[in-house]
């Protein structure tokens, strides 16, 4: 999802929204209807099986006829959508995870889907499968506050990929995609045609490494185990028979063990008929299963929490909120960008109150600016890391911040709010933006705007801290005819600000025409 | 009977069981506390249900033989020993039809002065008048076809009256004959130019076989074959009528369609076809047949001995419809009961609205079947409906249900329809019905690849102002107006959300366009009804043993799934009480010490024929009440598509359970199964008489009448208008 190109939703009659989520095994559309409230109710729930993974990550790239099963699959949920009259690209998003993404004709895919339905199908990386995740669970922390008292693991074992979360309290404090996928692990028990004897032990061997991994990276110490993904609500749904969706519930371990072993003493044929699953859900169901069952085991979890949500869910509340993120959310992706400072050393008392005074600008001047409230999040977070480059070397620092940002796990942002956030910081110092400079010149011309705005408003920021004594706190921004009023009350003389901000205000007068002037009240 | 040896299974045959259930409509028939045209009626459905059962049950049994599958049912017999033990049954069963009719019926009609003619007792004026009739309305509709010993077997269509003439022929005359045209060269030579053949004379389908006469005194009548008889040898000029007789085939229809067949849809229509050719599965012909016809007619249509029966009466004792339809002779009939109509729901535009605020459930046809029509009329009309999808399994001639369906996809509702092409006997209607709405523009879905699709259900989708909204109709009857009036079945209307959902999500999974998806209140077969059923009845078993109150309530069709069935056993041992209601085939023996000391089972066989399945289970107090569309046999659990649906409105629950406990209080028209698997009629000896259908007919009457008393309690004044 862009940042630029979203809007605020006015409060309006229900109107009825769709998500299509294009997996490794299946491609779910989930159609669900906004209230005037804004809150979400379920219309219809579709799922098609389809190899989209097993050609993927068996043979590097979907087959033709993958693709045109995907084309047909797409055409029949078209149909549907035309029945509730979803017809408006904004309330229908179709977004697709690793195993189109992985694909080495994944563009190619994505055109044939384009050519054949009109649908753009949006490639989903691992930062915004984690942001969605989040959003996901977000509704347990009220529910079940005792389960998230301490710190969890979340893990999403999916086709290609395992999508592993920790959160201490509510808050995230790592997020990582790991290459763990039950695809990936059915492909390994094929390729070595291991005999039902031994499919526990060559599993363990692929998945052992990939658990000690999620183990370091949750600190090396037991925690308590929430699990997603289709698999495991099968299972639930097995041993609770009713498992609703947006429930929370508990099995054991021993129950988990119990249940893997049998699915993996028998072949996927036997389980398409015992549980009338379709094909490719029942080769990934053991390997699924076996993958939660090592982490749950690694982290001492004698209870796993299994979360009844899905991408899906995630994907239709984003759309609720007129694609603008939650407060909560935002603050989980600045925590996980002072994480990321503090892993550069940066000089963090005066970056975060850079972000502060920046903060103050952008909603000052956001109607003047032309700017939607979305962008404010991308301004703060180049606010707090736009020295990170100065950990590589001290010279061209604002370059290697530019990199540092754009090449780091960073939570729930997707990789083209990443490349705006890592321009804004870019431009904080020295040139401005250069249709050749790298990065910027992919951008259209509504996002290069977008860049030179924040970068100007970043640099305005800056030089009222730039004594870094945070002696400028609150500020009053106003426009008059042709000057932009800074208004401030200090005790001090402000002679080093005024200079700075004469030097740093050229970026926005030439993009607006109109001066920057510092104004002390107590002085006047 | 005590606990079944080692020997005995714990099962009964369901053929025997059926044809136990065909003796309970046989003895309604025989009974003089029914209505005599009522009792006619009886005994014709005791014949039209023979013969789908030799076409089905024992045309399977012979395509078993046939194809070496000996292995035994769950009662212990192979399929030969099943025909043997069907063909003894049979037997028996016919003379007690044969009897019915002439020692009871025909005398009691004569009485009445509906007098049925026969050919030796005819005056000069009732010839002349009959020589007419044939004359001009059978005589030219006659097409013979010669037979022999040698050569093509003839192609005689199922269900259908024949006549067989043996003739004397001289081959200097034959060719006058009006019937050697066909094939006069291959009779048998008896001696020098004498010789004797043998010629099939079907009578056309387009004949009523029953014939009126004009009567001073009441109704006369004769049957078409014996109007035949008296003319017959006027076919055969110059040549010697040695005999004649009437004979019946019955085909098999039991085979299946290859439903992955390209074009499934003239794969559809040759099934049909085939039908009707297909193997002979039981003749019958009258009694008087010669051994020489008889042997002619068995090699011809290569029919094994033991599938021909001799009736001392007349064939094809269905043809009684007519006579039981006689409109001038209520009196003779039962009282009208007619469906009383609902007075929350009317066919205006606020239809919705009502089911909307409540659920409501109609038991027809003591409630008029018109709101279920209307549920379709009114989406059809109604700007704010966005789609309707419906299931359809066996429906009328003149639906009106299809056309408000065709009209709706004509005012552009997305209009989705699947029809089950391979409802037995009725696949070519729904031919005819699926073409129609096609050319209307309705997406029309050809049932599910070897799955039947059984489950009643039609869905409403509504954009309202407060969002999408779903009205669904559950069944436990098809989407047929007039099988509504004489089924008892159940409907449920309801706009409950998850309902709803589940209902689409169910609907999607049919029709293909989503892998099934997670249902949290509807069960559906073959996926999860058998699993939830088992589940119930378990749950039942752990509460017994808890020392806890257990019991099951239960009405359907059939019981004949074994796993089900060894379920209720264990759950009786447990000491789960457990009540069946069972219409027709019943393969559990009740009342079996040690196995089923705590199972009861009722039949009951009325005017209306029992169709509703309602399931209660105590579930600890909370009640568990189900309407469903599968009986608790194999096929509906796991060959046919089936729903479940849960009925959680309070009255509507509270209601159903009153049936039950109806049903179960009745003495009149009721039977209890014995362990054996016969059956024993119940009766009211001192205690008051209850037939259950009248009693609840009675209720919902007077619930009627008091819902109305209590609205004209209400004033409304009548004021001007502003």
């Amino acid at each position: 999802m862009s940042t630029v190109s979203s809007s605020t939703a006015d409060p309006r009659p229900p109107r009825q929204v769709a998500v299509v989520d294009i997996g490794s095994t299946s491609i779910r559309m989930q159609i669900s209807q906004i209230n005037t409230d804004g809150s979400i109710e379920k219309v219809e729930s579709l799922s098609f099986g389809v190899s989209i993974g097993k050609d993927t990550f068996a043979v590097g790239a979907i087959s033709k006829k993958t693709i045109e099963e995907c084309v047909r699959v797409l055409k029949l949920y078209q149909e549907k959508l035309r029945e509730y009259g979803i017809t408006d690209p904004r309330e229908i998003r179709v977004v697709a995870t690793s195993g189109v993404r992985d694909a080495s004709n994944g563009l190619a895919f994505l055109d044939r889907v384009y050519i054949a339905t009109g649908l753009q199908i949006e490639p989903f990386n691992e930062a915004e499968l984690h942001r969605v995740t989040y959003l996901g669970i977000q509704p347990f922390f009220q529910a079940y506050p005792e389960i998230f008292s301490g710190r969890t693991i979340v893990c999403e074992v999916g086709g290609g990929t395992t999508e592993a979360l920790v959160l201490e309290k509510e808050d995230v404090t790592y997020s990582r995609s790991f290459r763990l996928g039950s695809i990936r692990l059915r492909k390994a028990l094929d390729a070595y045609d291991a005999p039902v004897a031994k499919t526990s032990r060559l599993l363990e061997s692929q998945v052992n490494h990939y658990v000690h991994q999620i183990f370091a990276m949750g600190g090396n110490k037991p925690a308590r185990y929430v699990a997603m993904g289709g698999e495991i609500r099968f299972l639930t749904n097995q041993l609770h028979r009713t498992f609703r969706e947006g429930q929370l519930a508990e099995i054991t371990i021993q129950e988990l063990k119990e249940f893997t072993e049998g699915v993996l003493a028998q072949s996927p044929e036997r389980l398409v008929t015992r549980f009338h699953i379709n094909q490719a859900e029942a080769e990934s169901l053991g390997p699924a299963l076996y993958a939660h069952l090592a982490i749950a085991t690694m982290f001492q979890s004698e209870t796993i929490y299994v979360a009844n949500v899905n991408l899906r869910d995630g994907l239709i509340k984003e759309i609720a909120q007129g694609y603008s993120w939650s407060e909560s959310v935002q603050s989980q992706v600045i925590r996980s960008a002072e994480r990321l400072g503090e892993k550069y050393q940066i000089d963090s008392t005066h970056a975060t109150h850079v972000a502060f005074l920046g903060c103050q600008i952008f909603d000052q001047l956001q109607d003047f600016l032309q700017l939607d409230s979305r962008h404010k999040l991308i301004l703060h977070l180049a606010s707090l890391l736009h020295e990170v480059g100065q950990f590589v070397n001290v010279r061209s620092y604002h370059k290697h911040s530019m990199y540092l940002i754009r090449n780091s796990e960073f939570f729930g942002i997707d990789s083209n709010d990443l490349l705006l956030v890592s321009l804004v910081a870019r431009y904080h110092r020295r040139a401005t933006p250069q249709p050749m400079h790298e990065g910027y010149a992919q951008l259209d011309r509504e996002q290069r705007v977008l860049v030179a705005k924040l970068s100007a408003i970043l640099r305005i920021a800056i030089a009222l801290d730039v004594t870094r004594t945070l002696r400028i706190q609150a500020i009053q921004c106003s426009v008059s005819k042709n000057q932009i009023l800074i208004r401030v009350n200090n005790p001090s003389e402000l002679a080093i600000e005024h200079a700075e901000i004469e030097k740093a205000s050229q970026m926005l007068e030439d993009l607006f025409g109109v001066q920057v002037v510092l104004v002390n009240t107590r002085h006047e | 009977m005590s606990k079944p040896q080692k020997n005995e299974s714990r099962f009964i045959n369901r053929e025997l069981s059926w044809i136990e259930f065909n003796r309970r409509v046989l003895e309604q028939a025989m009974n003089p506390d029914v209505p005599l045209l009522e009792r006619v009626k009886f005994l014709a459905i005791t014949a039209s249900n023979l013969d789908e059962f030799f076409m089905v049950r024992v045309g399977s049994l012979l395509y078993a033989i046939k194809n070496n599958r000996n292995s035994v049912d769950p009662a212990g017999l192979s399929p030969t020993k099943q025909l043997e033990a069907i063909r003894d049954q049979i037997l028996e069963f016919n003379e007690l039809q044969e009897s019915c009719l002439r020692d009871q019926l025909d005398p009691a009609l004569a009485a009445e002065g509906i007098v049925r003619l026969s050919a030796e007792h005819l005056t000069e004026d009732r010839l002349s008048h009959l020589r007419e009739i044939y004359e001009e309305q059978i005589k030219s509709t006659f097409s013979p076809i010669a037979i022999s010993n040698v050569g093509d077997t003839p192609v005689l269509k199922g269900a259908r009256l024949c006549l067989c003439a043996r003739i004397r022929s001289n081959k200097e005359n034959s060719a006058d004959s009006f019937a050697s045209f066909v094939r006069a060269d291959e009779g048998q030579s008896i001696d020098g130019n004498a010789y004797e053949r043998f010629v099939l004379i079907p009578l056309p389908v387009s004949l009523d076989r029953v014939v009126f006469l004009p009567s001073e005194l009441g109704v006369e009548y004769i049957f078409i074959e014996e109007i035949a008889g008296l003319f017959l040898h006027e076919l055969f000029p110059g040549e010697e009528l040695l005999e004649w007789t009437t004979l019946r085939v019955t085909r098999n229809a039991d085979f299946e369609l290859d439903d992955d067949a390209d074009d499934f849809l003239s794969e559809m229509k040759q099934f049909i076809d085939t039908r009707e050719r297909s193997h002979c599965v039981r003749l019958r012909v009258a009694e008087s047949t010669s051994d020489t016809m008889l042997n002619l007619l068995i090699n011809a249509l290569e029919i094994d001995k033991r599938n021909v029966y001799r009736a001392s009466g007349p064939l094809d004792l269905s043809s009684l419809f007519s006579i039981s339809g006689l409109s001038q002779f209520q009196d003779l009939r039962s009282a009208d009961w007619p469906a009383v109509s609902v007075a929350e729901l009317q066919k205006s535009p606020e239809f919705f609205d009502e089911i909307g605020r409540n659920d409501v459930m109609l038991l027809h046809p003591y409630q008029s079947f018109d709101p279920v029509v209307w549920f379709l009329e009114v989406a059809a009309a109604d700007p704010q409906v966005i789609a309707i999808k419906q299931t359809l399994y066996r429906t009328s001639r003149n639906s009106r249900i299809v056309k408000a369906l065709a009209a709706a996809a004509e005012n552009g509702k997305h209009v989705t329809v699947i029809v089950e092409l391979k409802a037995r006997f009725d696949e070519e209607r729904n031919l005819d019905w699926a073409e129609y709405l096609e050319s209307a523009g309705v997406d029309v879905v050809y049932g599910v690849a070897g799955l039947k699709v059984h489950a009643k259900l039609a869905i409403v989708v509504r954009r309202e102002v407060t969002g999408i909204r779903r009205y669904v109709h559950f069944g436990t009857g098809n989407y047929n107006e007039s099988t509504a009036s004489l089924y008892s079945d159940v409907s449920l209307l309801t706009s409950d959300p998850q309902l709803g959902i589940d209902a689409v999500h169910a609907f999607n999974a049919i029709t293909g366009l989503s892998t099934p998806q997670d249902m949290e209140k509807l069960r559906i077969a073959p996926l999860n009804l058998r699993q939830t059923l088992v589940d119930l009845i378990q749950n039942e078993v752990q509460n017994a043993k808890a020392g806890g109150t257990a019991f099951i309530a239960a009405k359907f069709n059939s019981l004949v799934d074994p796993g089900i069935i060894d379920e209720l056993y264990q759950a009786s041992q447990a000491g789960v009480k457990i009540r069946l209601n069972v219409r027709g085939i019943c393969c559990l023996r009740p009342g079996v010490p040690g196995l089923s000391d705590n199972i009861e089972v009722i039949s009951v066989i009325d005017r209306f024929l029992e169709h509703s399945r309602i399931l209660h289970f105590h579930h600890g107090g909370d009640n568990k009440v189900f309407i469903t569309s599968a009986d608790w046999m194999g096929r509906n659990l796991d060959r046919r598509v089936e729903l479940l649906v849960p009925v959680q409105d309070e009255i509507c629950k509270q209601a159903l359970i009153n049936c039950l406990d109806v049903y179960f209080s009745g003495n009149v028209n009721v039977w209890r199964i014995e362990q054996d698997g016969t059956h024993t009629r119940i009766e009211p000896g001192n205690a008051p008489a209850v037939r259950p259908q009248q009693v609840l007919y009675e209720t919902i009457c007077e619930k009627q009448e008091s819902q109305r008393a209590l609205s004209s309690l209400v004033f409304q004044p009548i004021r001007r208008k502003d």
